[in-house]
């Protein structure tokens, strides 16, 4: 168990670490950018929220030992949630009518992302529902993130005419994936979470973190 | 026991008169610095009740300053956010406007603060009073400077503007939540949690003057 919790523990330190070199990245690529994109100075503001909430665990791990009510690290995390929120806007914001009529044809399908983090996120609840307030806050957010996900994903892949940053939005629904198997791994009954799959979800969390920046530098260098 | 709605008085009312006064920038700069006042009153108001109403709620059995710890930097960031949304949303004002406005409400609120912290633990301390000019004071600024700044990117994007802002928040509650904790703590923590504000806003400071602002409308 205690190799675990420092597994856990050190999985933190590292992406921490991780968040604040991909943020002082994406700053650096927003500065150089020319035509001006939001993309990389709203996913400086994801790595921000991410190193954050990384170092507000760590640091209630290791000052302070009384119960959350509403932790600001779960804040920061929704946070980047939004921020990637904004992102997918900002992509659809400069569309052509015929690129958003070419999108629109896979709107319905996109919400298959969006009914499976419901499933997830039922199953949670059913299992511990005691925090039901603070998931909530967390889990509409993904909802909605999912379904851009998705959506922009499958009309850039077939639409064909629309800017092709897949590779950022295959990312983000990995990223998705991986968080709700790390929160529905946190609460199968074992003793604070704190079994092999929470963990492997935690340091695969850390990493497909550090992708979603790799993902839109590929998409955009394209 | 100290009354915060005096000291607010007699802060305010030189300012608004001030405001009347003012033309231009600077109108706008003593308006909102007023507002920042008035926000980090409001904020104590809404602090205490709030932590006295969910100190014990029957799932979590917190003291009242265990309560605060985790409030206190949501609530705050919260009611300094409203005044420079509004601003936001009802003036489409230049970007350097924005950040202006949200840098006097954060400096207004870190001014009243300082204010009730000097009468609270006494003015004798020089070190104490130094302290929380470079702590507290820069944290709030900082804050709101970067709130000001994010949304100064996306405030003539629509429908970009409301997530964005909801982020930022999320995140400058997060800043200050983590400032307030190790503040809380003892020794070389307490140490890092005074350093953590200089440090940030000399990273603001080089952001904020070098950063071109050349987003796309």
């Amino acid at each position: 168990m205690d190799v675990l919790k420092t597994l856990d523990f050190i999985s933190y330190i590292v992406g921490g670490a991780l968040a604040a070199a991909w943020g002082a990245l994406s700053f650096w690529r927003a500065r150089r950018e020319k035509d001006g994109s939001l993309l990389f100075y709203l996913l400086c503001g994801f790595y921000a929220c991410i190193f954050m909430s990384d170092i507000y665990y760590l640091l209630a791990w290791t000052v302070e030992d009384y119960p959350f009510l509403l932790s600001p690290g779960d804040l920061s995390w929704v946070g980047a949630l939004a921020f990637l929120i904004t992102i997918a806007l900002d992509l659809t914001d400069g569309w052509t009518p015929e690129q958003r009529k070419a999108a629109g044809r896979y709107r319905l399908p996109a919400l298959a992302a969006p009914a499976v983090c419901i499933a997830f996120n039922i199953a949670y609840i059913s299992i511990y529902p005691d925090i039901l307030f603070n998931y909530l806050l967390y889990a509409v957010p993904t909802v909605i993130l999912s379904y851009f996900a998705l959506w922009l994903f499958l009309a850039e892949y077939k639409g064909g005419a629309l800017p092709g940053l897949q590779p950022y939005h295959l990312a983000v629904l990995v990223w998705i994936v991986v968080q709700l198997f790390y929160d529905l791994f946190s609460t199968l009954g074992w003793d604070y979470g704190y079994a092999v799959p929470f963990v492997i979800c935690s340091w695969l969390l850390t990493l497909t973190t550090a992708g979603v920046y790799f993902a839109a530098k590929k998409g955009v260098d394209a | 026991m100290i009354y915060l709605e005096n000291i607010f008085v007699c802060l305010a009312i030189p300012l608004i008169i001030a405001a009347c006064l003012l033309k231009g920038e600077t109108r706008r700069f003593t308006v909102f610095f007023t507002l920042g006042l008035l926000a980090c009153l409001l904020s104590a108001y809404i602090n205490s009740f709030i932590a006295a109403v969910v100190s014990d709620n029957g799932y979590v059995s917190l003291t009242i300053t265990q309560a605060m710890a985790q409030i206190t930097p949501i609530c705050e960031e919260i009611m300094k956010a409203l005044p420079i949304f509004f601003f936001v949303a009802e003036h489409r004002h230049g970007r350097d406007s924005i950040v202006a406005a949200s840098l006097a409400v954060g400096l207004g609120f870190a001014t009243f603060e300082n204010c009730f912290y000097i009468m609270e633990y006494g003015s004798s301390d020089f070190l104490f009073a130094l302290t929380r000019g470079f702590t507290a004071g820069v944290v709030h600024a900082s804050c709101a400077a970067i709130l000001g700044y994010g949304l100064a990117l996306t405030c003539r994007r629509g429908r970009l503007a409301v997530p964005c802002a909801f982020a930022l928040l999320c995140a400058t509650s997060t800043f200050h939540a983590i400032y307030n904790l190790l503040v809380a703590a003892e020794d070389a923590w307490r140490a890092v949690g005074y350093i953590m504000p200089v440090i940030t806003a000399v990273a603001v400071m080089i952001g904020m003057t070098n950063a071109k602002l050349k987003i796309k409308d």
